[in-house]
């Protein structure tokens, strides 16, 4: 039977709050709670001076990027999101734990405030919605119970402490709710008014039924002890285990230093002075903001599920470097070496794929360059890898090829220069691979055809294109990169370039986000956005013609790192091609060739090659034609698919090959 | 008692020489050193380097060290460290070293060097030069603690005269029966090849992935080299796919060759392989995809199948 109500009745509702808490537990109870936040303050008073090891800095400064970055990956998850079960339960664990921490705290600002607001409309809602997400917190721990239970993703990683965090997350909930449908049974709340209790008042209509009103209130008295003892040590345990990142994963969202995810931390002469070091050697030599990134992992394996080292058996998981830095931050620091091997630092291809996962924005790629930095400072490198450093900085190229050959690739073409064409609006970056590499010189070549087609004032630099430096300073030797850049932004000041294209996708990040740190600032495109801009003013043919089943392979300093996705697709036709297919890893979240961070130079037995598995996938397919947009993904996916059953079919070609073909077919013959 | 061990390489009773010249960075260390082999059936061999002006030729002679299996050799030789009171352990750089030494200084608990290409004295303290770098640089190093293991880069330093007085022969104590047994001799595999040496031939002749086979690789391109008297090589592709033996690669990674004619077959040309290749003066494509890289950087160009042209060609250069 419902009463009905009126303005005056809901005005009146409320509920007590310590109705059957004594004085006494009361302040028993603000004791305990006071004391379990002290200790969680002091923890993490601990990690904070721990953090203080670092070299100072590192932090973002601008507040207004700390609430943007807030936002939208603290509040609104955006690195969480996906379509899993763990996405799912740490949606529903989130939601539920900011809710309830949230309406646990207004209501003891309502009880000890100078106004109490906990009535009326108010507090029917506030009871409905902190109903409405504990139910989904509990839901949260129960997913989360059985996907450990059940669904063990390795890179998860498992151990008894989730466990007693998760089954102290769920007590938290259950008995909560027993709090509450206790209360609602020995106060004798109306049923209209328990109905918005709605958890609470289920329970007591089932399972409290004919329970006498002293027994219920003693077994609320105990039932809300153990909630609050629960509570308790709830908050005191939070830096001990997973949940610590509720705390510091917030902070590192805020204080990640804002730049380009293309773009690594240049090195003076003066920092190397000062401490003796090129890179980190010491856990110290981080800086603080990057020992703070390592107690803001919750080890949810994200990185690692995404990382192509770790996917082919390389003695390399991002998860794990960071977890071992942290490892030895709590053990006082000391030598990173001894805690990450070397061969971990040199199994990484800087695809920045763990970079664009973390979910509380962790720079992996950062912490693994700063300890390259050093190996290289030691000598520690050797083999080809070391050899294509030393002929970058004897010939300008890692190949080791005279440069003054730069221009063997236009044999033929007549290829404007600047000193036939001082008066260009583009300069044509070639790069080392398309000058050197046969392969790629068919890429420069095509390009350099398309451009003369359509009309396009364009200049190549010829022998006085040097190295953009990339591969050196992704391998560590920062210096020599340096080097590179300096001479390049000279002769790109002399020839007064304002305009660059290049088919390469790593001269144009470099040029693009790591030049300005040196002075150099141009419009850098890379030749599919140009490409794909001729083929819209008409400049070039668009028609299709017939073609082959194709699929793209995404470079990720293009795709992931660069965020460019339509043009290449353009080119190719992709969105009018019926016969077009994606790869399952496209677009920003496309799968590593193997080759960057140097990788190109090092040697791999075939079951580590990241090519194998991705000339896999693009096979898969059923694709005839696999287009890329990259000169060492051109070489690499060319070795991966001559080497992989199926492959026998498949032609490896650059988007503007593609291209090219298509403009001397739809031309009548 | 010696200050300086140089440990002395044997191949089955045979010295290998090149370990002789370590015998030259012992004298220039100074002191008093002695030679050091370790083998079975040992005592003409001991004869032959009594004249190196070692103050004694020390030998551990037991069947048990026929073969030199790295953990019981790493023992014996810490064990001579130890009865000589030697300071400084003297290997020469190779294969050999690189899988013993590292265990005699974990054994020892002393730092190693490898690759020493000089020393020197001054206020007494001595220095030691090594590459580093892939070889672009040279590395001064100082030595802590007072016992240290050394290899010297043959290459560096002359072969010694062996003019001096002879000097006694000892035969090493060791325990044979305590000796590690964590690794077991089974067989001894060894490539008789008439061929010349891959990196100092004047004719090469390399394979790819096309080959298929061991079989087809050795008659067609093993073949083709036997017919001009050349070495042979292979890409990755085809070491990888068990065509070839790892010695025989070439490229980025494995050799680099720069013969005066290299013939590449079913060779597209990436770029890794082309590191290996880009100073030989004539350079020879047989490939069947007109589009191959290779042709790029090839003299002359050859497009066809090769299990056609290449026997053909064996035919003719053979009747020729």
């Amino acid at each position: 039977m419902v009463a009905p109500m009126t303005a005056l009745d809901v005005n009146s509702t409320t509920r007590e709050v310590f109705g059957n808490i004594a004085p006494w537990m009361q302040v028993v109870f603000f004791v305990m709670i006071a004391a379990s936040l002290a200790v969680l303050a002091w923890q993490v008073l601990a990690h904070f001076w721990q953090w203080r090891q670092g070299r100072p800095g590192g932090f973002e400064k601008d507040w207004r990027v700390w609430l943007e970055r807030l936002t939208v990956y603290g509040l609104a998850q955006k690195r969480v999101h996906k379509k899993s079960l763990g996405a799912l339960l740490h949606l529903l664990l989130f939601s539920g734990f900011l809710v309830l921490t949230i309406g646990t705290t207004l209501l003891g600002i309502a009880q000890d405030g100078p106004y109490y607001f906990h009535h009326g409309w108010y507090y029917l809602l506030y009871e409905l919605t902190m109903d409405v997400f504990g139910v989904a917190f509990c839901l949260g721990c129960l997913l989360a119970m059985y996907r450990r239970a059940f669904a063990r993703k390795p890179s998860l990683g498992h151990n008894w402490r989730d466990w007693w965090l998760l089954s102290s997350l769920l007590a938290l909930g259950i008995t909560g709710f027993a709090v509450e449908a206790l209360r609602l049974h020995y106060t004798q709340v109306q049923p209209w008014l328990a109905h918005w209790s709605t958890v609470g008042w289920l329970i007591d209509s089932t399972m409290l039924r004919g329970i006498d009103l002293g027994t219920a209130k003693t077994m609320h008295l105990v039932t809300w002890w153990l909630h609050t003892i629960l509570v308790a040590g709830f908050l005191a345990s939070i830096p001990v285990n997973r949940f610590l990142h509720v705390i510091t994963g917030p902070i590192n969202i805020a204080a990640r230093p804002q730049r380009p995810m293309g773009q690594l931390v240049p090195l003076t002469m003066e920092e190397v002075e000062q401490s003796g070091r090129t890179g980190v050697h010491e856990l110290a030599d981080f800086k603080q903001q990057q020992l703070l990134s390592l107690d803001a992992c919750m080890e949810c394996g994200r990185c690692e599920d995404a990382c192509p080292a770790t996917a082919t058996g390389k003695p390399l998981s991002p998860k794990a470097v960071v977890v071992d830095l942290r490892r030895l931050m709590s053990l006082g620091g000391g030598d990173v070496h001894q805690t990450i091997r070397d061969e971990t630092l040199w199994a990484c291809t800087m695809c920045q794929a763990c970079v664009q996962e973390c979910p509380v924005l962790i720079g992996h790629v950062d912490l693994i360059s700063d300890m390259r930095r050093d190996l290289i400072g030691e000598g520690k490198l050797s083999g080809p890898p070391a050899k294509a450093l030393q002929q970058i900085g004897n010939q300008f190229n890692p190949y080791g090829r005279a440069n003054a050959d730069r221009l063997a690739w236009a044999e033929g073409l007549d290829v404007p220069t600047v000193e036939t064409n001082p008066n260009f609006e583009y300069l044509f970056w070639v790069g080392c691979a398309a000058s050197f590499d046969p392969r790629a010189q068919k890429v420069a070549r095509a390009t350099a055809r398309l451009f003369m087609q359509a009309g396009v004032n364009f200049a190549v630099l010829g022998k006085e294109e040097t190295c953009t430096g990339d591969p050196a300073r992704r391998i560590g030797d920062e210096f020599l990169f340096q080097e590179r850049a300096q001479t390049n932004i000279e002769t790109l000041g002399r020839r007064q370039v304002k305009k660059i294209v290049t088919p390469c996708p790593h001269c144009h990040n470099t040029l693009k986000n790591e030049y300005p740190q040196f002075g150099g600032q141009y419009e850098v495109q890379h030749h599919s956005t140009l490409l794909a801009e001729l083929l819209n003013s008409g400049r070039l043919s668009n028609e299709l013609g017939e073609t082959d089943p194709i699929t793209l392979h995404d470079p990720c300093y293009l795709a992931r790192v660069n965020g460019e996705v339509d043009a290449t697709r353009a080119v190719i036709g992709a969105a009018r091609n019926e016969q077009f297919r994606e790869m399952p890893r496209c677009g920003k979240k496309t799968f590593c060739c193997g080759a960057g961070g140097g990788r190109m130079w090092f040697d791999e037995p075939p079951s580590e090659r990241v090519s194998n598995l991705r000339a896999q996938e693009a096979i898969a397919t059923g694709a005839r034609t696999l287009a890329t947009a990259c000169p060492f993904c051109l070489n690499m996916m060319s070795d991966g698919i001559a080497g992989t059953p199926g492959g026998e079919q498949v032609r490896v070609l650059d988007i503007a090959e593609v291209l090219l073909d298509r403009q001397t077919s739809a031309r009548p013959k | 008692m010696a200050e300086t061990l140089v440990l002395i390489e044997l191949d089955r009773q045979q010295v290998k020489r090149p370990s002789l010249h370590a015998i030259t960075l012992a004298r220039q260390l100074g002191g008093a050193y002695a030679l050091l082999i370790l083998g079975h059936g040992l005592d003409e061999v001991a004869a032959s380097l009594i004249s190196y002006g070692a103050s004694a030729v020390i030998v551990a002679d037991d069947s048990a060290l026929a073969e030199p299996l790295a953990d019981r050799y790493a023992a014996v030789i810490a064990e001579a460290i130890r009865q000589q009171g030697a300071k400084t352990l003297l290997g020469s750089s190779s294969t050999f070293s690189k899988d013993i030494l590292p265990r005699v200084a974990a054994l020892l608990d002393a730092p190693m060097l490898t690759d020493v290409l000089a020393l020197e004295k001054s206020d007494g303290a001595t220095t030691y030069r090594r590459p580093t770098n892939a070889g672009s640089m040279l590395a001064t190093v100082q030595l802590e603690g007072d016992r240290r293991v050394l290899t010297a880069r043959a290459t560096a330093f002359e072969a010694p005269a062996a003019d001096a007085a002879p000097c006694a022969i000892q035969q090493l104590k060791f325990d044979a029966g305590g000796l590690p047994n964590g690794m077991q001799f089974i067989s001894r595999e060894e490539r008789v090849s008439d061929r010349p040496d891959l990196t100092e031939a004047r004719v090469v002749v390399s394979g790819g992935r096309p080959l298929k086979d061991s079989e087809h690789f050795e008659r067609l391109v093993g073949g083709l080299a036997d017919a001009l008297g050349g070495a042979v090589g292979a890409t990755r592709a085809a070491v990888d796919a068990g065509m070839a033996p790892n010695d025989y690669q070439v490229g980025q990674t494995g050799k680099v060759v720069a013969p005066e004619l290299y013939i590449a077959i079913g060779i597209s040309g990436a770029i890794q392989h082309l590191a290996g290749i880009k100073d030989s003066r004539i350079i020879v494509a047989i490939n069947k995809d007109p589009d191959a890289p290779i042709f790029e950087m090839a003299t002359y160009g050859l497009v066809g199948d090769l299990h056609q042209i290449v026997p053909q060609l064996i035919e003719s250069i053979r009747k020729g």
